[in-house]
């Protein structure tokens, strides 16, 4: 399901120097390409996503210079 | 506040695993409801309290029964891997005694296991957790 939102992954890192400069710690929300804006809480962001584009697929990330993925110590995962 | 208490045969065993359902989050309840869809049935899981898990893991396939879409990507490690992207998903977790919260968890597979979700840190940075090994029984509080 990554695939759904090559686009926006595009478009947030082609974007990405510019949104370290105006929206560092914000949560951005991008659709279908275009960035729609930045927001204070990723709770936010989604919840614009979906009252402005209903329920469909879109991006919702915050703007850090590096990005800590998340850690799961136990293998329950298969992956 | 709202609380849950779950009692197993052997906590050591088993872990802290709790019965809960996964829902559509209440903007894309409120969604299809406007537009006379049907709102799909929450799909319940057990799931295992982890705390060496950052977020919360829900099993592969699930969103796409609740007719969910993805609202993010994020970059995770586990034991074996590193840096593989999962997609993100916002639902809303409903434990026992009806204790309901939304989170954006990450559907990964979770098959041979014998739960079907994880929840993690992202969920207990909002509670308490209070785990009683010698009375095989946990508690959370939100």
């Amino acid at each position: 399901m990554v695939e759904t939102l090559k686009d926006e992954l595009h478009t947030f890192d082609a974007r990405r120097d510019e949104l370290l400069g105006s929206s560092l710690g914000k949560w951005v929300l991008i659709h279908g390409g275009e960035l729609v804006g930045a927001f204070e809480s990723q709770a936010d962001a989604i919840n614009v996503g979906y009252q402005q584009f209903g329920n469909v697929p879109f991006l919702v990330k915050q703007v850090v210079p590096v990005e800590v993925p998340q850690n799961y110590v136990s293998n329950h995962l298969g992956i | 506040m709202p609380s849950f208490t779950v009692a197993v045969p052997n906590l050591a065993a088993i872990g802290p695993i709790v019965e809960i359902r996964i829902a559509v989050p209440a903007a894309v309840e409120a969604i299809l409801v406007s537009s006379g869809q049907p709102v799909p049935s929450p799909v319940a899981m057990a799931a295992m309290i982890d705390t060496g898990a950052s977020g919360t893991v829900i099993q592969a396939g699930v969103a796409a029964r609740l007719g969910l879409h993805p609202v993010g990507v994020v970059a995770i490690n586990t034991p074996s891997s590193t840096g593989v992207l999962c997609a993100q998903y916002a639902v809303r977790l409903i434990f026992p005694n009806n204790v309901v919260g939304e989170a954006v968890v990450i559907e990964a597979p979770l098959e041979g296991q014998h739960v079907q979700g994880l929840v993690g840190r992202d969920v207990l940075s909002q509670a308490v957790l209070v785990y009683i090994g010698y009375t095989n029984q946990f508690t959370m509080s939100f």
